[in-house]
């Protein structure tokens, strides 16, 4: 073993005395009895409480009293470990107007949502929904009496204004979402009553709710910038579009904002992280923007949620996020203490440090695992063609093979996961509906450079070199890229190292690229990449969110021209055969599906998976995106283990607003 | 004199434009546009996006067009007054510079002053105690801190300010005072942050300007004026302080207009480190995201603060050492 990799082994194992008690270590999947759920069947309170400084506002009389301003059917979320007390200030820290992600799942104001286990669609802004039989129409039913944060009254019209006067306006929204399609036909939003909107679609849909909960659709926090978000503030929108202003006095107001278009002063109003005059149903609204050194946000005082006892929802009155440009000063305050609770940003490799000053710093660690296949995927290009013989070798799955038991994942997951992680194939987690099976956990997954070396020989890449690097026909040496993005949320770089090392001991020799980011996307769009390095946290969900298992667009990385191909309709690309074909045909089935007949589908498409090594996993459920939690210790309501990924928008889907401050 | 100074004041004018097309075009040159690397930058954060949005919002921001469009427009809208609109930060540039300029300045000078004190009498020490223990030791301190990469320096100042002193790490105020009006409290909270951003940007240039000043007061020195001053009884420093001194400081005036830019430029990487809201970390930021019209006025503006400063500088130097003549051209 190489000098590197014992010396870091040696200092993490160091670290890790440090680290010491187990209980920290991600199990694999718990028993559903014991995740909390925010399912609550209980009556509805009858008296109401609500934040001091609100009760201080109704007295004066600037705000209605409490049971108006919720309205008649509220939200009930039963808290995690108890009822909150009210007040405190949420430090966090961001690192700029891109970091909008930060914010949005901290929000979360999806019409629909998941419960704790990451699996069960349950009520958010709307209190209930109905799904027709053949699957196209679905008419979701909004609470009496909700209202804006400016107290106007939140209705099935907010929804019509976004469909008709946001999303198909081709100036605003150029490229229509994907979610609206089934079929290639856009669907309609109809209202049917002032609290009742209905979806229908030209084609059954039934993945469309999954789509609605996550973070394809989620709310006007995530969405507005663009334009698609699914309902938007009609009351208040309307001043700026030209629909229901004179279009020159808009130009004109535009131009003397600086801006292009009104477009973009359109959607610059939009944006509550912007702009702090528009109306939200989060549970905290903006008070100073994302463009400042200091992002704050105060309590909404018209929020649709109470407890279980009748007190309104967000128990914290502030959140103020701190600027940081770079994330070592990002991480050096977690390590101080200075953010009450934080996970975005905190790099895995900090853990040990982390664990040494959490008494002084008054906080506790907690480990979010990742739901991904797995944390750091090998793609390998199916479609690549600017040299046969290289995409000879890419194409055979013999070699594929190979190149997947000669990896020391155990290695990889103590230097670059500090052990968080499992090491396993590319495959969806074990309590995901779509899991096939235990027997496909480690298939191909284990370390055998003796047996690889064997497979190596008997396909046809038995000449080697004087340095014992196997040749190609030519008799020139075999050498692949592998490409590795740098500054990323990973360490791609270290492993893309180990994996080369890996792989020269069976005479593979792979020359690592590193890359930056956006010069990455550009070449795995044009189809140069031989093999890749990248993350493939949402691939647990096959429907909802695709790039990483099916290959829908130009930027799947291990087919770019089949995705090409796919999302020009066939102007452009590769066409499909094989195993990509039908991984295609598989997806657009499964579309159709109510979720237990999609079941059977998922296995077979991770089955497909499993056969084909596309995508060659190493290590799987570690909490290095974004699943380091630093929690103060008087920051409650916290849960111990949250589902992690994207699509699922964590920490938002631990519910924020019943976390509080216990001093 | 006068001839003089109108000809170097339209030599930089033609420059500053030139150096307005250079910086325009080396912005683009990467692949891709700012779009490219949003893309990028929320799929690194972990955030899926869709490419079909994006397509939308490049028509959309007229990253579309050729780029000598973009770049007269650029132009046309400088004349009047406006930069542009940040991509990123979607606010106007000039509000964004505006911002920062009052904190960058003061951090510059602050480098700008820890140099100068810490140069001006190690080097005048070292030249006149030359090879003694303390111009050894000098020596040698001057160039380690000429050797760390500044950023390390940043780093690990940053790490012991937090273990030993524990204090607030990074960024020019703690949480407290971020926005709040400027006070007496806030002005040393200031202060209490400013020694490692001063330290850590001085450190180089004061190294460079402790062996430039030795080694012109050396020169100095031998001179046959200042042995005849020594020989009738004139006490060392006073002869060396009187007249020596202000030759050898000759360069450090010619060096004036190169310190601003070379601050801000030369402190970006660390301002990124310490997350000092400077212009310089706006650069930085710009540049890696492509947002042009916001990288291309900042450094717009620091090739136009060097034509100027050197011009200044030039100018100061006439004044002040009669030495120097224009004979002819410029």
């Amino acid at each position: 073993m190489n000098g590197k990799l014992i010396a870091g082994r040696l200092i993490l194992l160091a670290g890790f005395s440090v680290i010491g008690t187990a209980s920290d270590a991600p199990a694999s999947s718990e028993p559903a009895s014991s995740v909390h759920s925010f399912k609550y069947d209980g009556p509805m309170p009858t008296k109401f409480d609500e934040a001091p400084e609100l009760a201080a506002r109704v007295a004066r009389g600037e705000l209605p009293p409490i049971a108006e301003r919720i309205g008649s059917e509220p939200l009930i979320i039963p808290p995690i470990e108890r009822i909150g007390k009210y007040g405190g200030t949420w430090r966090r820290a961001f690192t700029g107007p891109v970091d909008y992600q930060n914010i949005d799942r901290i929000l979360h104001d999806h019409v629909i949502y998941y419960d704790l286990d990451g699996l069960t669609l349950v009520p958010h802004i709307a209190k209930s929904w109905d799904v027709s039989d053949d699957g196209r129409v679905f008419t979701f039913h909004l609470r009496k009496g909700m209202k804006w944060s400016d107290g106007h009254p939140f209705t099935a019209d907010d929804f019509v204004f976004a469909y008709e006067k946001l999303i198909l306006n081709d100036e605003l929204v150029p490229v229509k979402p994907t979610w609206l399609r089934s079929g290639g036909e856009l669907g309609v939003v109809s209202k049917v009553d002032n609290h009742t909107v209905r979806y229908s679609f030209a084609r059954p849909y039934h993945v469309f709710l999954e789509k609605y909960a996550g973070l394809l659709v989620a709310g006007q926090s995530t969405f507005a910038r663009v334009g698609t978000a699914p309902y938007a503030p009609a009351h208040y929108l309307k001043q700026f579009h030209p629909d229901f202003v004179d279009r020159d006095d808009l130009e004109r107001l535009v131009k003397e904002t600086g801006l292009n278009t009104w477009s973009q002063y359109f959607l610059q109003h939009t944006t509550p992280q912007h702009n702090p005059q528009i109306p939200v149903v989060a549970p905290w609204k903006t008070v100073q923007p994302i463009t400042s050194q200091r992002f704050v946000l105060e309590r909404n005082p018209y929020y649709w949620a109470i407890d279980p006892q009748g007190n309104q929802l967000p128990y914290i009155d502030r959140i103020a996020m701190q600027f940081a440009s770079d994330l070592d000063v990002l991480n050096l305050r977690a390590i101080k203490g200075e953010f009450d609770m934080q996970h975005r940003h905190i790099q895995l490799a900090k853990v040990p440090v982390l664990k040494a000053n959490q008494h002084k710093g008054n906080y506790r660690v907690l480990f979010w695992p990742g739901l991904g296949g797995t944390e750091c995927g090998i793609f390998v290009n199916q479609t690549y063609d600017e040299d046969p013989e290289i995409a000879r070798w890419l194409g055979n799955r013999d070699f594929r093979i190979a190149l997947s038991i000669s990896i020391d994942r155990e290695a990889i997951n103590e230097t670059i996961f500090l052990g968080t992680g499992t090491p396993r194939a590319f495959l969806c987690p074990p309590n995901s509906p779509y899991y096939p099976g235990p027997e496909l956990e480690h298939r191909y997954a284990q370390f055998d450079p003796a047996k690889a070396n064997a497979i190596l020989d008997r396909i046809g890449l038995d000449q080697k070199d004087a340095a014992g690097f196997r040749l190609r026909a030519d008799g020139r040496r075999l050498v692949l890229s592998l490409a590795a993005v740098s500054a990323a949320f990973l360490d791609f770089t270290g492993i893309a190292e180990a994996l080369a090392e890996n792989w020269s001991k069976v005479g593979v020799k792979v020359s690592v690229t590193i890359e930056q980011r956006a010069l990455h996307s550009i070449r795995t769009r044009s189809n140069q990449q031989h093999l890749s390095l990248w993350g493939t946290g949402g691939s647990e969900n096959l429907w909802t969110y695709p790039p990483f298992t099916v290959p829908i667009s130009d930027s799947v990385k291990f087919a770019p021209q089949t995705g090409a191909w796919h999302q020009s309709q066939g102007q452009t690309g590769l066409e499909p055969t094989g195993a990509l074909k039908r991984l295609l045909d598989l997806f657009h089935h499964g579309e159709t599906l109510p979720l237990g007949q999609r079941i059977a589908v998922g296995h077979q498409i991770w089955q497909i998976h499993s056969d084909n090594l596309f995508v060659i996993g190493t290590v799987g459920l570690s909490p290095a995106f974004n699943g380091v939690v630093v929690v103060k210790n008087n920051f409650r309501n916290v849960p111990t283990r949250a589902p992690n990924s994207a699509t699922l928008q964590n920490p938002g889907i631990a519910r924020t607003e019943q976390f509080f401050f216990d001093d | 004199m006068l001839a003089y100074i109108v000809h170097r004041i339209l030599l930089a004018c033609l420059t500053i434009a030139v150096i307005s097309v250079i910086s325009f075009v080396i912005i683009q040159l990467p692949p891709g546009d700012y779009l490219d690397s949003y893309i990028a930058t929320l799929e690194a954060q972990g955030d899926p996006v869709s490419d079909l949005q994006v397509a939308g919002l490049r028509k959309q921001y007229g990253l579309d067009r050729p780029m000598p469009v973009q770049y007269l427009i650029w132009v046309g809208n400088m004349l009047q007054g406006e930069f542009g609109v940040s991509l990123e930060w979607n606010r106007p540039v000039s509000q964004l510079i505006g911002e920062r300029l009052f904190l960058t300045v003061v951090v510059a000078l602050a480098a700008v002053l820890f140099m100068w004190i810490m140069a001006i009498p190690i080097g005048i020490y070292s030249a006149v105690r030359q090879r003694s223990i303390g111009d050894y030791v000098f020596t040698f301190v001057g160039f380690i801190g000429l050797a760390i990469p500044d950023f390390l320096l940043a780093l690990v100042l940053m790490y012991f300010a937090f273990a030993w002193f524990d204090a607030s790490v990074g960024g020019l105020f703690s949480p407290e005072y971020i926005d709040q009006p400027w006070s007496f409290g806030r002005a040393v909270d200031m202060l209490k942050h400013l020694w490692v951003p001063a330290i850590v940007l001085g450190t180089a240039g004061t190294a460079q300007l402790i062996r430039i000043l030795r080694a012109n007061l050396l020169d100095e020195m031998r001179k046959p004026y200042v042995v005849t001053a020594r020989a009738k009884g004139l006490s060392l420093w006073r002869a060396v302080l009187k007249y020596p001194v202000r030759v050898a400081l000759n360069p450090l005036v010619s060096t004036i207009g190169y310190i601003l830019p070379f601050v801000i430029s030369g402190s970006v990487i660390v301002s990124v480190v310490l997350s000092l809201p400077t212009v310089g970390q706006l650069l930085l930021g710009a540049l890696m995201s492509q947002d042009m019209y916001l990288a291309g006025t900042i450094v717009l503006l620091l090739g136009a603060m060097t034509v100027i400063g050197t011009l200044l500088s030039d100018i100061l130097l006439v004044v002040i050492d009669p030495r120097i003549r224009m004979d002819g051209a410029a």
